[in-house]
């Protein structure tokens, strides 16, 4: 017997199969928990959110329509359901990644302890670029979506995942290589327009020496 | 130096976006434009960074978190609809039928005689004669040759006479159609259980005393459990006999008082109810 597709399963669960939705949370389980410690930075919320996300996708299960596939539809779920969690705690930006956590977002191979300290300071930096932003950068940077999935998954246009998927970057960016100017003064890479481009390249232009392994 | 693209220029750019003019301004400004090439570089840059974040593992012990909080939320009487047990769902019927069916599959020849008799099972004169409804006691018995599934089970009820007035009456709220003063002119259709009859008698009534006694009695402890297994009272309206997953079954076909639009059938083992029902369904 073939194996069942997602949207069969649902189906399944809805017609009383008890064995149906848990399958379901079997094979998308990872993937909505890693969306969620993307959004949130925070192993404990992403649990949460999780969760959350799981027991929505159940009540809300009779009004999934096949115009989407399932995980478009779940993923929108868990993309909701992690912007609430956030809402509920404030401090999720400010919660420092669980170091275990750290270890498992390294990449593999490489210079294991520099791998990890790149991991957390990209992940501590992602946490800080503003939530619409980055919960485009984690769809479509970190989960490969396509720009017109993501632009279902958010039910915003395609030009604008775009737009923020590149705000996101800039804003990531911005934070990585930043520096110190970023407490003092204005986020320099993030000013494009005329009037920020003569400090954009004088700040840009010291940096530049300051950092040995810049790619 | 002409205007710099603004960020959703810039981030259709990079997004591969624009026609080849379009694409071909953009590019001629970052060759001159050292601080947009850097926000672009900046940009690409990032992107690199990220694929440092790979996807994490799940923490130990969230899968069985995740599957208790749903089987808990699943099991939670939802608000203002009572939600029916598995087995009454159709799917579950369903299911079952798509288990019978298989095996029904695997043995379709040895069924292949006792087949024509299902095509007798819509009716004939004895039939028609049986359907005379009175006070207490028997139900019409159906009697449909090799494995039982939902889609048989209505045509043959609709098929035969006696079921659907049978049916009918007790739909209306009415006591379960009829015994009869000779109890094999009750049978609504030609018995066809191993060893008595053969096809030449497939069109006429038979006693089949020895069946009759197991169906009678299963009619009566039948009901309740089918009724338990509801959950509220139910008519008595026709019983079906066939095999089901391989087996001899007794189907007991109801109505539900105060629901006239609807009726069940419930799957038992032939002879014995002390048990849940194998199967149920709605009767569409």
């Amino acid at each position: 017997m073939t194996e069942r597709s997602d949207e069969t399963l649902l189906a399944a669960h809805l017609r009383g199969d008890p064995h149906a939705f848990g399958e379901l949370v079997g094979r998308h389980e990872r993937r909505v928990y890693g969306l969620c410690l993307r959004i949130l930075g925070s192993r404990e919320d992403a649990e949460d959110a999780a969760q959350e996300a799981f027991l929505a996708a159940l009540r809300k299960a009779a009004s999934f329509r096949q115009a989407a596939a399932f995980s478009t539809w779940l993923y929108r779920i868990a993309v909701n359901a992690a912007t609430d969690q956030a809402r509920r705690r404030a401090r999720a930006r400010l919660t420092p990644l669980d170091p275990e956590d750290a270890a498992a977002a390294a990449a593999p191979g490489g210079d294991h302890g520099d791998a990890v300290a790149t991991a957390v300071a990209v992940q501590a930096a992602l946490a800080e670029v503003p939530q619409e932003f980055r919960v485009a950068v984690v769809l479509c940077d970190l989960y490969r979506v396509p720009y017109a999935e993501a632009a279902q998954i958010l039910e915003i246009p395609v030009g604008t995942v775009k737009s923020r998927v590149f705000r996101g970057r800039l804003a990531l960016a911005e934070r990585l290589e930043g520096g110190g100017t970023r407490a003092s003064g204005p986020p320099t890479l993030e000013v494009v327009d005329s009037a920020g481009t003569e400090e954009l390249s004088r700040a840009s232009e010291p940096k530049k020496a300051d950092r040995p392994r810049q790619e | 130096m002409p205007e710099h693209p603004d960020r959703e220029q810039l981030a259709a750019f990079q997004a591969g976006d624009g026609d080849r003019r379009q694409r071909a301004r953009v590019e001629a400004h970052l060759a001159g434009c050292r601080s947009c090439a850097e926000v672009v570089a900046a940009v690409e840059r990032a992107r690199g960074r990220l694929t440092l974040l790979v996807e994490p593992e799940l923490p130990a012990g969230l899968h069985d978190r995740l599957v208790a909080a749903v089987d808990a939320e699943a099991a939670r009487p939802l608000p203002g609809r009572a939600r029916r047990a598995w087995y009454r769902r159709p799917a579950a019927w369903g299911a079952a039928a798509a288990a019978v069916l298989l095996v029904a599959l695997a043995v379709p020849l040895l069924q292949l005689d006792r087949g024509r008799d299902l095509a007798t099972a819509g009716g004939g004169q004895a039939a028609q004669e049986a359907a005379r409804p009175t006070a207490g006691g028997q139900l019409p018995v159906i009697t449909l040759a090799g494995e039982l599934d939902a889609e048989r089970l209505r045509a043959a009820l609709d098929a035969n006479p006696v079921a659907r007035l049978a049916l009918e009456h007790a739909k209306a709220g009415g006591e379960p159609a009829a015994p009869q003063a000779d109890q094999g002119a009750n049978r609504a259709a030609p018995e066809t259980a191993a060893g008595t009859g053969g096809a030449g008698e497939a069109a006429s009534p038979t006693t089949a005393a020895g069946t009759q006694d197991t169906t009678a009695g299963q009619q009566q402890a039948c009901l309740p459990a089918a009724a338990a297994q509801a959950g509220h009272a139910l008519l008595p309206a026709v019983l079906v006999e066939g095999s089901y997953q391989g087996q001899p079954a007794t189907v007991l076909v109801t109505a539900t008082p105060g629901s006239p639009s609807q009726a069940e059938f419930w799957v038992f083992p032939r002879g014995d109810c002390s048990g849940r029902p194998l199967a149920s369904g709605p009767l569409r």
